[in-house]
């Protein structure tokens, strides 16, 4: 039987050509990746714009303190505008429109903007995975509370347990203490072998060794478990304690504040609505950083999730590829791969089995926080559409950013059904769009 | 086994057959395609409403409204039937004839309605614009949240014993064979194409089957009162014409507290891609109407096609130059409100009966005619 609604994509946006904003190549995040590919495309001529939706630039990771701007970002920044790079912030892409055009959103307001070639470094977010007690106030992702602290957030004296796995946990940690929170206990889930061989590994590479023990001289003093994860949350009202297993045995810690840190998921909402072909849960580039869509480019961490030198020279090549400059790219190649090496690596040694996750799972866990979708009213169906459609799980405000990868993880679903606009818009600016273009 | 009943197409219509088939103890294999939900179900609105355009969609509505009535009440929760009424919205004092000529052709069939002038239909729903002469109050119909009927519809029928095959896209319908593009044949006494605009599978509604596209608009949860399912009375030209894109104000509150804003209509187009103008347009539209939803965040847009056939009506019957193959097709905009009515005009004619109301208005006969 023909399926007329499966067949094509229902995420591009139709609409008569009208242009109202030009550029050559056009970057969507401006975070490493996004001003790298910046830097490279702008150093052969090319009129480069990049949008991030953020207010300021530099990304997750280079996320400035009180809305300063890192140093690192602050100078690639000047730079940029120096070389006549058009930087936008706090704009958001929230559509793809025909004949080489996106929709943008800024200041509640939308426009198009025109390009000859896009590369997309939309980056990544945290993923969560759902345990009881999860949504209570006072848990956090780690990176999310990171956030939050460099916004001002207050954590003097607050007793702090850091859980999950990778070395995120560490700089998490580190980076908490310093500022001023109680860290009483890290529990990384992965057992103290793998963790040790990882360590070989990160010898072999540069640099990454020097990194680790400036860690290890940070986070002193702070108790650290290895083969131990969080089972449950509780409180009244909001959060007071977790219940931790350690190597089979269960125990208790009174504590203010949890920062749960797994893996970070590549944001595919952008390069989904371009119609970019994806591979195992991120966007399938080629080493040019070419997508399967003709002029639409992707670095960083959409492409995999891999750190942050990994997402600089991505950008670059990325950069220079959109500038039509092979050669430039060619002599990144090497480098890259042997980043990407590495990268793999970690990956492998914090991989998380999906039943070990499941098994902390309840009937009564919130998978859906914005619909307030149980474990239990999902875990028979067969997959995440018919998910949606049977509980409206994944429908709610964040449109599926979290519980999509839950799912992932808890069921081993596809969890990519993006559908324009990519941000809540008001009905007055949908209704706007025709004047708009005349 | 060779069954007595295969049905193609697991929307809410083949849902509707299966269910009722299997009740009245016929074996039933209900047979549908790769994706994981029918299209034109999953894309609609929910609304069940009763329609005039003609006798025999009037017939056929109110019959099927009835029957949603005695269901309800053996829904889960979840599908969130609410009998909250609509109201067709008069835009001037011409419309406001056809809200009297309405009034009385509901009445013709015992259908209470009630007519609201501009001071209660401002009472009746006070974020309306100000001004409207009145509307027509309908408060039979409902509205429903269909993927879950749906899914109730097909395990209740599964649990009297049908059994469900997906994945399994239908490549040949021949009279008592049913065969896959996997090769599978499944043998069968009748056969229903409740497909949708894939019913086109059999040549003979190819011809007549056409999709017409449709938008929805969905907001985040809002604290804007609306108390019924509100619909232009421009809505019946919209949904008359055939030849050219046309939008009209339609708005359905959910439960959640989210606004479901509609609609649109074009021929012609297989693209399921949002259109932004369209969409544009009926948006202005509803603020015509509904200027509280100005504000209102649009979280996600999406798109669907309906089954239309040339004279407005489905096909629900045996298919000309076949034994025993019929069609459950071509209900446009109102499958989900025919759903239940299609489903016993089919176990009818399956079952040799006479039906509640006349079958032959929507006898796939007529087809070429």
């Amino acid at each position: 039987m023909y399926d007329l609604a499966s067949n094509r994509s229902q995420t591009a946006w139709r609409s008569k050509p009208v242009a109202k904003k030009k550029t050559e190549i056009l970057v969507i995040g401006g975070g490493p990746a996004g001003l790298a590919a910046a830097e490279a495309a702008s150093s052969h001529g090319k009129q480069v714009t990049v949008i991030d939706e953020n207010p300021a630039f530099g990304g997750q990771i280079w996320r400035a303190e009180k809305s300063e701007l890192s140093e690192k970002a602050k100078n690639l920044v000047e730079a940029l505008e120096k070389n006549g790079v058009e930087m936008i912030a706090s704009c958001t892409c929230v559509a793809s429109l025909p004949d080489k055009r996106i929709l943008a959103l800024s200041n509640g307001k939308t426009f198009p903007i025109r390009y000859d070639k896009v590369i997309i470094a939309t980056g990544a977010r945290e993923q969560f995975v759902p345990f009881p007690g999860w949504t209570l106030p006072g848990v956090f992702g780690a990176g999310g509370l990171q956030a939050l602290v460099k916004g001002g957030y207050d954590i003097s004296g607050k007793r702090i347990v850091v859980a999950g796995t990778g070395p995120l946990l560490l700089a998490v940690a580190a980076y908490l203490k310093k500022k001023g929170g109680n860290v009483i206990l890290i529990a990384e889930r992965t057992d103290l072998l793998s963790l040790i061989g990882f360590g070989l590994s990160a010898l072999r590479v540069p640099g990454k060794w020097r990194e680790a023990l400036e860690l290890r001289k940070e986070i002193r003093g702070i108790s650290y478990m290895t083969s131990s994860s969080v089972l449950w949350a509780d409180g009244n009202g909001k959060l007071s304690r977790v219940t931790i297993t350690n190597d089979n045995e269960e125990s208790e810690i009174e504590c203010d504040l949890l920062a749960i840190g797994w893996h970070l998921v590549p944001n595919l909402e952008v390069p989904t609505l371009f119609g970019c072909d994806l591979l195992a849960c991120a966007v399938n580039a080629d080493e040019y950083m070419r997508t399967s869509v003709e002029d639409v480019l992707s670095a960083g961490e959409i492409n995999f999730v891999g750190g942050l030198e990994l997402s600089l020279i991505e950008g670059k090549i990325a950069g220079h590829s959109a500038a039509e400059n092979l050669e430039a790219a060619r002599g990144l190649l090497a480098k890259r791969s042997r980043l990407l090496t590495f990268a793999s690596s970690m990956l492998n040694t914090f991989l998380t089995d999906p039943e070990e996750l499941r098994k902390a799972v309840t009937n009564d866990t919130i998978v859906c926080r914005c619909e307030d979708v149980p474990y239990g009213r999902v875990k028979d169906l067969k997959g995440f559409n018919e998910a949606k459609l049977e509980t409206r799980l994944g429908m709610g405000q964040c449109q599926g950013r979290v519980c999509g990868s839950a799912c992932e993880v808890l069921f081993g679903w596809e969890a990519n059904s993006v559908r324009p606009p990519l941000v809540p818009l008001k009905i007055s600016e949908l209704a706007n769009f025709e004047t708009e273009n005349k | 086994m060779t069954y007595d009943v295969a049905i193609i197409g697991a929307g809410i219509v083949g849902a509707a057959c299966a269910d009722r088939l299997s009740s009245e103890g016929l074996s039933v294999c209900v047979i549908d395609g790769p994706s994981e939900f029918a299209p034109a179900t999953a894309a609609g609105m929910g609304h069940i409403v009763v329609m005039d355009d003609s006798d025999a969609q009037f017939a056929l509505t109110s019959y099927s409204q009835k029957l949603w009535d005695e269901f309800a009440s053996e829904l889960p929760p979840e599908a969130e039937f609410e009998n909250c009424g609509t109201l067709w919205i008069a835009a001037d004092e011409e419309e406001m004839e056809e809200v009297d000529r309405k009034f009385w052709k509901y009445a013709e069939i015992g259908l209470t309605t009630e007519i609201l002038d501009e001071r209660s239909l401002r009472s009746a729903e006070p974020n309306l614009k100000k001004g409207l002469p009145g509307a027509l109050r309908v408060p039979g119909d409902s509205v429903v949240y269909q993927p879950v009927a749906t899914n109730f519809l097909l395990a209740r029928a599964q649990a009297a014993g049908a059994s469900i095959s997906r994945n399994a896209a239908v490549s040949l319908v021949i009279d008592g064979l049913v065969e896959t593009w996997g090769g599978e044949r499944i043998e069968a006494q009748h056969i229903v194409i409740s497909a949708g605009c894939g019913s086109t599978l059999l040549p003979e509604l190819a011809k007549a089957v056409k999709p017409r596209k449709g938008h929805l608009v969905i907001t985040e949860r809002t604290n804007t009162t609306v108390n019924h399912q509100l619909v232009e009375l421009g809505y019946l030209r919209s949904a008359h014409g055939t030849d050219r894109d046309s939008v009209a104000f339609n708005i359905q509150p959910r439960k959640t507290g989210q606004l479901l804003i509609g609609s649109s209509r074009q021929y012609g187009s297989d693209d399921p891609s949002a259109d932004l103008e369209i969409v544009a347009k009926m948006m202005k539209r509803a603020l015509e109407y509904f200027p509280s939803a100005a504000d209102a965040q649009a979280t996600r847009i999406w798109t669907g096609f309906r089954p239309a056939t040339p004279d407005g009506l489905p096909y629900i019957g045996m298919v000309p130059g076949y034994e025993k193959v019929y069609a459950a097709t071509g209900h446009e905009g109102l499958g989900i409100t025919t759903a239940l009515g299609t489903a016993a005009l089919i176990a009818d004619e399956i079952l040799g009966r006479e039906s509640a109301i006349p079958r032959e208005p929507y006898s796939p006969t007529r087809i070429d005619g």
